[in-house]
């Protein structure tokens, strides 16, 4: 990723959540959870909303500090309650209840470079979902064969697990794969 | 793109190309703009697959830890109160009603029905060495040592797999209601209900715990009552319906 981007002192969160260590988690917990509460309580959720989606925004902020080099450059909290704020109007949306009384993009306090990073885990996340989504219409077969195949196990296991011979299980991957890639490349373009 | 094309490409990334195709790969690769497009892309998915389909060990262990502070920091089962209009000393003289009229009608000295009948443990797995059975022995001692909360992201994990799995999609119901998680427990217990797996009565009989749980007799009944006379927990039922 650029080279040029600075990392934020609170770098240190990312990399607590990333090494499991507990005493990061703990201190996630109790700054932040009363926050994130307090705003969903305030806009038509219940306390399982709220601790729903404080968990789902640690785990995407884990999956994508290990997978999608997200790293933090700028301050850990208002980021965590932006992903945590636009997740629960997301939510909100999706329950197509009434409209939320505080925006949150309205805060005063949050910099460009929170929306900035907010903005990369968002579309980071939503193109998961599609790929996800897109992985879903795919056959049954199709489904396994790519699901076995991500492991880091030897294709060769993968071919005697599936009960099949490892040139049918290439070729089978090969043609599944297309389709999946076809599948996102029409919905991408449309 | 033909398909010869993706089998080339994951030989690629799998490292399974001798020199010779991988520099005349890489060449290509160089000079079309099309296939670097195409090798991001199955890069891109690849990996995005593999975060989301495939948590490893670390993940699994990172979600336990969540799991485990969420109990601590959120209430499960608090809404929203509904009082927020009324002046405070409303909502107080309210709460005392209600804790009234709760000793009257739900006879809280009656609670321990609830944990003389919830008691389950999972059967032991056979170990075969796959990913799955690894992340079920972990679902299952964690399920028998009473640790219901830590058990849910191995059972959650299972399921990302095998979404199908009633036998996992049983013990999941009951280690989210013994974690206090009522609403997800009855979800995932009315898919078996309806469903026509073996386990259908059992969670019939686990939907019944959960309103007994929350003191509301009727519901137990009603529950208890869907139970048919061929069912394993027929008997069970009808004990704990003569005690209700």
């Amino acid at each position: 990723m650029d080279p040029l981007k600075i990392i934020h002192t609170d770098q240190y969160f990312l990399n607590g959540l990333l090494q499991n260590d507990q005493a990061v988690v703990k201190e996630i917990y109790s700054r932040f959870t009363g926050k994130v509460k307090g705003y969903i309580l305030q806009n038509n959720g219940s306390e399982d909303d709220a601790a729903d989606i404080f968990q789902e925004a640690l785990i995407d902020i884990y999956q994508q500090a290990r997978f999608k080099e997200l790293t933090l450059t700028c301050p850990f909290e208002p980021f965590l309650l932006l992903v945590c704020k636009r997740k629960w109007l997301k939510e909100l949306k999706k329950r197509g209840r009434q409209r939320v009384t505080n925006e949150p993009e309205r805060l005063s306090d949050i910099g460009e470079d929170v929306f900035a990073l907010a903005d990369q885990l968002q579309v980071q996340e939503e193109k998961a979902q599609l790929f996800l989504a897109m992985f879903q219409k795919l056959g049954e077969r199709c489904r396994e064969i790519i699901k076995k195949c991500l492991g880091n196990k030897p294709q060769e296991e993968v071919a005697t697990e599936l009960g099949v011979s490892y040139a049918y299980l290439r070729k089978k991957k090969s043609e599944c794969t297309a389709e999946l890639i076809r599948l996102i490349q029409s919905k991408q373009e449309s | 793109m033909s398909e010869y094309d993706y089998d080339m490409i994951s030989r690629y990334f799998e490292g399974e190309m001798n020199a010779e195709e991988k520099k005349a790969f890489e060449e290509q690769l160089q000079q079309d703009a099309a296939l670097q497009n195409e090798v991001d892309l199955f890069r891109d998915v690849n990996e995005t697959l593999k975060m989301k389909l495939h948590p490893d060990e670390n993940e699994l262990a990172f979600r336990n830890s969540l799991e485990e502070m969420q109990g601590e920091y959120f209430k499960s089962g608090a809404k929203v109160v509904p009082f927020r209009q009324l002046r405070r000393w409303m909502a107080a003289a309210a709460a005392v009603i209600i804790i009234a009229v709760s000793m009257l009608i739900l006879a809280p000295w009656k609670k321990d029905l609830y944990k003389q009948y919830a008691y389950i443990e999972m059967p032991p797995v056979a170990q075969r060495g796959t990913q799955a059975d690894s992340l079920l022995s972990q679902a299952t001692e964690n399920f028998n040592n009473k640790k219901m909360a830590g058990s849910l992201p191995f059972f959650e994990a299972i399921l990302r797999d095998d979404p199908q799995n009633s036998f996992v999609h049983y013990f999941y119901s009951i280690a989210l209601l013994e974690s206090g998680q009522i609403e997800r427990s009855r979800n995932e217990l009315a898919g078996l209900y309806e469903g026509t797996s073996l386990f259908k009565y059992d969670a019939a009989f686990y939907m019944a715990l959960g309103y007994l749980k929350e003191k509301d007799k009727d519901k137990c009944k009603e529950w208890l009552n869907k139970i048919p006379g061929d069912a394993n927990v027929y008997s069970k039922g009808q004990k704990l319906l003569k005690k209700l």
